[in-house]
């Protein structure tokens, strides 16, 4: 199983990088930009979200997931912050823990879906209807050059209003009725 | 000890080599070319690969040597093996080969030091990491679409234990088209020893056993077409063969 993910996918993220025509991006993306989550990052709601030595917040980057063959999930595909999307970001979104994910559910593909990010008492939402490419367009594209094999997981893209969290808070990241709830503790 | 998968009559079966010919399991002999053969790692779990990790190859590609590695994922879907195709896609300009030193890590690793890394390593076999550099954006580069495609990660055909490379930073290096030498290089002149890759992989996040980690390629690429038939080749591990198919372009 292999869990592949759609980085600055949703309308505003292109937006935060600045000028996509400069140094070191020279002109906006062509084909969905994609990282890999590794086996070690897999983690389930209820474990502690480990926070490194050194580094104060962490990005909960809620998103809704395709299980290839399965369903959804609801994930939070944590990372550390980071403003160069130049190289890839193995350092900052590859550690231990750093990808929680949420039984299979199921619901409609083309039904849009509001992802609640809630940081202590604080909520973000986001909505799928905001991805630049939505989940059957991300298949589409990647499936031309990449075989997602049954049980592989596709994560459609964590909004750029991902919230921030730090040692100590509590998070939950809900689609539907299904939630993923994780307290942040020092490494 | 080389050891390898191999399939015989649609049998998958465990083999060793025995004087330069492949014996399976059950103690039948064959020739290389009678077998068919599987990457010699089982459902490997994450699977690194190293850009710019040779100096002159860095040189090469118009880039200072990184300060620090320059690590990237490629999914299990593009590993294939020994004597298969690689898909040359329609209309690109350059796809080259990159011959590799492949690490198989060999048990759970977590803030290891780079003087105890190598007990970490459970043996090497060689990769092919393909690139296709007409997809090569600058977003997360090298990115998926230019690496980590089906089929573009050739791997095998042996696997060597750890123990009978008494010297992994002094090997050969070695790719030839169609017979003709493209490629040289030693492993000496990796920027980033798998021991300290290993050092610094498991310094943020830990490695499991099965883990591959590829330690990049040193200068001499050159593009290939369909028909070429690739081999790269680390002294003491393997020569890998591949040849690169392409398909007509469908009809809209």
């Amino acid at each position: 199983m292999t869990v592949y993910a759609a980085a600055l996918n949703f309308r505003g993220s292109l937006e935060a990088l600045g000028d996509l025509n400069a140094e070191p991006y020279k002109g906006p993306p062509k084909a969905p930009v994609l990282y890999i989550k590794p086996p070690n990052t897999l983690s389930v709601s209820g474990a502690p979200i480990r926070v490194p030595k050194g580094v104060s917040k962490l990005k909960m980057g809620g998103t809704l997931g395709w299980v290839v063959g399965k369903g959804w999930v609801v994930a939070n595909d944590i990372s550390i912050p980071h403003s160069s999307y130049f190289r890839p970001a193995i350092k900052e979104r590859c550690r231990d823990g750093f990808l929680v994910l949420s039984p299979i559910f199921f619901r409609g593909a083309d039904v849009d879906a509001d992802i609640r990010i809630t940081v202590n008492e604080k909520t973000t939402v986001a909505s799928t209807r905001d991805l630049i490419r939505p989940v059957t367009k991300l298949i589409e594209e990647i499936s031309e050059f990449l075989t997602l094999g049954l049980g592989d997981i596709l994560l459609s893209g964590e909004p750029p209003n991902a919230p921030l969290a730090g040692v100590g808070d509590r998070v939950w990241v809900q689609i539907d009725d299904v939630a993923i709830e994780n307290v942040l503790e020092p490494e | 000890m080389k050891r390898a998968r191999v399939m015989v009559d649609a049998v998958v079966h465990d083999a060793r080599e025995q004087d330069g010919r492949v014996l399976l399991d059950d103690g039948r002999l064959f020739a290389e070319e009678e077998v068919d053969w599987l990457p010699p790692v089982e459902a490997p779990g994450a699977i690194f690969a190293l850009g710019l990790n040779y100096a002159a190859h860095a040189k090469e590609l118009a880039f200072k040597a990184p300060a620090e590695p320059l690590v990237f994922l490629k999914g299990p879907a593009s590993l294939i093996a020994h004597r298969e195709h690689t898909v040359r896609p329609h209309g690109v300009q350059f796809m080259h080969y990159e011959c590799e030193l492949a690490v198989v890590i060999g048990k759970e690793a977590r803030r290891v030091r780079r003087e105890d890394a190598m007990e970490y390593i459970a043996g090497y076999t060689v990769a092919n990491d393909y690139a296709v550099r007409d997809y090569l954006e600058n977003y997360y580069r090298p990115n998926l679409r230019a690496k980590s495609r089906d089929a573009a990660t050739p791997l095998g055909p042996w696997f060597v234990d750890r123990d009978d490379v008494p010297d992994p930073l002094n090997l050969a290096l070695r790719t030839t088209v169609n017979g003709k030498v493209t490629q040289e290089g030693w492993t000496r002149d990796m920027i980033f020893s798998p021991a300290v890759l290993i050092e610094y992989l498991s310094g943020f996040m830990t490695l499991s056993p099965g883990d591959l980690i590829l330690t990049g390629t040193p200068e001499g690429l050159a593009d290939c077409r369909a028909g070429d038939v690739v081999v790269t080749e680390v002294e003491g591990i393997g020569r890998l063969q591949n040849t690169i198919m392409e398909f007509a372009p469908p009809h809209h």
